[in-house]
Formats: structure tokens, sequence, C-alpha cells
């Protein structure tokens, strides 16, 4: 007998449909209420598998970054940060739309949307920056 | 759970330890070669035929089935193997396995060994992760993790540049003192302080070197080890922990896996960190070392600047650590781990030489893996720690 695959959609695949539908959407546990990022099958705080994706207000605070420089002569510099939302989840994201170098812990930025290696991806821009073409 | 971690204390030693091709072998060497070459002169330290290895342990950064080719390149019919890779400390970890399995007599010889030649290779470093969109969308690597938690100290506790330069030049001090260290010329604060940006704070000075090398060591029984090691470095305590891979899954970027693992491998050898009198810590980048000693109970959270400020860990300092010169300027052919353990059998073997700390009768050896994600604290002990 042929074997039939599962065809429902992951938790992973659904955040970047979100994302590729230009919604930045995360986990929050329905039993303990922390939120899950990035994408799970479970809660990996109280193992709960009752997850569900809810709109984020997208603003956070810098909690660490870096700026990469080895390749500043060909792909120029590029910001890495800890964002810390400010629904309690911390993604690892590069902020834009700036001087790479003028990011600051503390600093507060706001989430958007682009593409990285051909995936959709979260990244953030300086709050005062927003509406600012990068 | 029963806790019978406390029945591997002092049960099984290292016997022997060698290492091979530390620095730039050039092109015709393969990495194989060195690791066996590492591996024979270990065996033949301690009086044992290649023949007589029944327990392999061992990771290779390009082979997947590395023990497996091992094997067959040895010529040995291994009864335990264990080859759990968790980056560059996986060999602490190993320690810990073949601690047990030699006392469940699963094996009586246990090999642990590694070898590269990542330097004169020049290739880029086998990717052995698939494409993760989370962390390589953004072009995040190893290093940026490092960055990350150095950023976060200096803001959290005012870590500074100076401070971090601290933990190269001791190093390098050390370095000098040993003839195989890749990196032996003098250097200075001011070109430390001077050198190449990477990954804003860490400047080429931070990061560790990139060299070829090889290193292996044999563990036995306690019972057995007396027959074929003058003084042995007995295994004292182990402890892993695990916490990330992502740094966003970090809780603290501040605080590392170590404290759990440091207690762990405490407990386990019924000391503390005022009992140690010699430390290896895996000094990928020098903000490591900062972490390590704070994690590991050395300094209070948030001190290790200012506690190696003083030439605290340099030779002739109060507590010295990586006195081989350390994954700064000895040698760190991608993984590191093993050769901690290396220099570990040798300061209590009394084998040394001009860095060897006087009368040292117990080390601590932790081993780092991947972005600051896998923490593994091994300590070992003469005869008298026992």
């Amino acid at each position: 007998m042929m074997s039939r695959g599962n065809s429902t959609v992951g938790p992973e695949a659904q955040f970047r449909a979100n994302l590729r539908a230009g919604e930045i959407r995360l986990q929050f546990c329905q039993r303990c209420h922390r939120g899950v990022h990035y994408p799970r099958i479970h809660c990996p705080f109280c193992s709960s598998t009752e997850l569900e994706f809810r709109t984020v207000s997208g603003l956070g605070t810098v909690y660490s970054t870096t700026v990469e420089l080895r390749s500043i002569d060909s792909a120029g510099a590029f910001n890495l940060s800890l964002v810390d939302l400010d629904e309690g989840v911390r993604i690892l994201a590069s902020v834009v739309g700036c001087d790479p170098l003028s990011v600051r812990i503390g600093q507060r930025v706001r989430a958007t949307i682009g593409i990285r290696r051909d995936v959709p991806v979260v990244l953030f821009k300086p709050v005062a920056a927003l509406g600012v073409s990068p | 759970m029963t806790d019978v971690s406390h029945t591997l204390r002092g049960r099984a030693a290292i016997v022997s330890a060698a290492t091979a091709g530390i620095g730039r072998v050039g092109p015709d060497r393969h990495f194989m070669e060195l690791t066996a070459e590492a591996a024979l002169s270990a065996l033949a330290g301690a009086g044992i035929p290649p023949r007589n290895v029944d327990g392999l342990f061992g990771v290779s950064m390009s082979r997947t089935l590395f023990a497996v080719d091992f094997a067959e390149y040895l010529g040995i019919d291994p009864t335990f193997v264990d080859t759990t890779q968790l980056g560059g400390g996986s060999f602490e970890a190993h320690c810990l396995s073949a601690a047990a399995a030699l006392e469940l007599g699963l094996c009586r010889v246990a090999l642990i060994c590694f070898g590269a030649t990542t330097r004169s290779q020049r290739g880029p470093w086998p990717n052995v992760r698939e494409f993760d969109p989370h962390i390589d969308a953004y072009q995040a690597e190893g290093l940026h993790t490092y960055a990350l938690a150095a950023a976060r100290h200096m803001y959290q506790y005012g870590t500074t540049r100076e401070h971090l330069a601290e933990a190269a030049l001791s190093a390098r001090r050390w370095a000098q003192l040993n003839p195989r260290a890749f990196r032996r010329e003098p250097l200075t604060r001011e070109e430390v302080l001077a050198a190449k940006p990477i990954s804003t704070p860490l400047t080429s000075a931070d990061c560790c070197l990139v060299t070829d090398g090889a290193a292996a060591v044999v563990m036995m029984r306690a019972d057995e080890a007396a027959a074929h090691a003058r003084r042995p470095a007995y295994f004292l305590g182990g402890g892993v922990a695990l916490s990330h891979t992502n740094p966003s899954q970090m809780p603290d970027l501040t605080s590392t896996a170590a404290r759990t693992s440091g207690e762990r491998a405490y407990r386990m050898a019924r000391m503390g960190p005022t009992d140690m009198q010699c430390v290896q810590l895996y000094d990928a980048f020098t903000i490591n070392v900062l972490l390590f000693l704070e994690d590991l109970g050395f300094c209070r959270k948030g001190d290790g600047g200012p506690f190696i400020s003083d030439g605290r860990i340099a030779p002739g300092g109060a507590l010295p650590v990586n006195t081989n010169g350390g994954g700064l300027s000895c040698v760190h052919p991608g993984m590191y781990g093993l050769f901690m353990l290396v220099e570990a059998f040798e300061q209590l073997a009394g084998l040394a030489g001009e860095r060897q700390v006087p009368g040292v009768g117990t080390v601590l050896c932790h081993g780092n893996g991947g972005n600051l994600s896998a923490q593994v604290t091994t300590i070992w002990g003469s005869r008298d720690a026992l």
C-alpha cells in the first residue's frame, strides 16, 4: 500500500507564509501565555501544544547589537541585533535603515519585513527612522 | 532519579596524551594522518598497542562517520564508541562518557582523538547544519553570538576593551613558555587594542587562532592507570549543560550554562572553585575567559574584567589560566577542547616544562561549543586529590 504524507502546514512554514503575506505573527502559548519564537509544535516552557499565532505590535528594544565588519570591502558592514519585543519575545535580526554602527543597546525599534537570502524575514528599523526607505 | 554520578569520582584517569602538527603542516598532510599520529603517540606513551584500544571517542569537523573511518584507519575493533558532537567542547563530554564506560566495563582502553588541517586546507569550514532561516538568513555565524555577549557584558557591567585585551595578553605570555604554541612573538597592549575590527566590539586579537593540529588522550580505569603512567590525571568530576543554539534563546547573554555544568562537575568532584589550582577555559574569544571565570565561580558575575586585570591569570599570577597559551595563542584547528585535556594531563604529570605550575594537584578543564551553546566542565586531579 502506498503511504500518504501528511500535508498539514507546520508552524515554521505558517510563520513564513504570514511574512510573505505582510503579517508578523508570532506564537503564544494558550496555557502559560508566554511568547514562543522561533515557531514550534509545542511550548518549550510548559510543553503545551496549544500555541496560536498572534499579530504583535512590532515594537521592541535592542538587547544587544554587533556590526560585522570583515566584509566591509565587499558586501558592506551589516548589523545583527537581539531585539526584545514588548510582548516578551526575543528575536535575532538585523536593524536596518540606519548606519549599522549607530545602533545602541536600549534603543527602540519597530519590526518590518524584508527578504534575506530569498527568505522573508523580520527586520527592525529605528523608531525615529520609520517611513524612511532603506 | 538516582544520582549515581558520585561513583565516577576518581574511578578513571588519563594515562597518556599527545599532540601532532600544531600550527601549519602544509597541503601535503591529511587530517587523518595527523589524528593517527597523535593517537599512536599517546598510545606509545602509555605502552599500549593500538589493537588494544576498545573504546573510541572523538569527533571530526569533516567526517560525520568519524568513528567508523578512524577505526578503519587505525585497524581497531572497538566495543564502545561515542562521537557525540557538541562543538569544540565535545571532548570534555567524551571524558565523562569514557569514565562511565570504563567503570561499567564496556571498554578498558578509551582513546579520545581529534585532528584537522584547517589552516592548511584554506577552504571554507564544512557546513554541518542545513540552512536555518532564523540564523543563516541574517548571515549570523558563531562569532556573532560572542560579539553580542561581549557587547551586552560591556553595557551591563562596564567591561572594557582593555579588560578583554588582558585575556589575549595573558594567553600570549603563557604561549611564550610553550614551544608547541603557534603564536609566541611578543604582543603589546597597544597592538591588541589596535587590532582589525571583526564584529564589534571584537577584533582579530579577541578571536582564536585558525591552525592545524591533532590531539589524543588515553583513559583507563584508575586501578589500571598506575601500570601505564607514572602520574595519571584522575577524573574527579564532569558536567554537561546545554542552553540554546539561536542566541535569541539564551535568557541572559552575560551568563552561560557553564554555571550549571560547573555545579554538576563540582558536585561530582566534591570540590569548588577555590580547590582549583590550574584552569583551562575554552577561549574561542577573549570574552569567554571572563564569562567562564564568572560562571564557574572564580569571581562574581560581571567582575571578570577587573579580576584578570592585575595579571592574575598570566604566568606568575595567583590563578594560572590557559597555561598552554589557549585557543588565542597556542592552537585552534576549529575545535580546541581536546588540547585543553592534553594540557591538564601534562600539568598534573609534571611534563609542562617552562610553563609548569609548581606542585599543581587539581586542574579544571572547561569546554564550550557552538554559540556559547554547550558547556562541559571536567575536573582532574593528581593521586593526592583523590
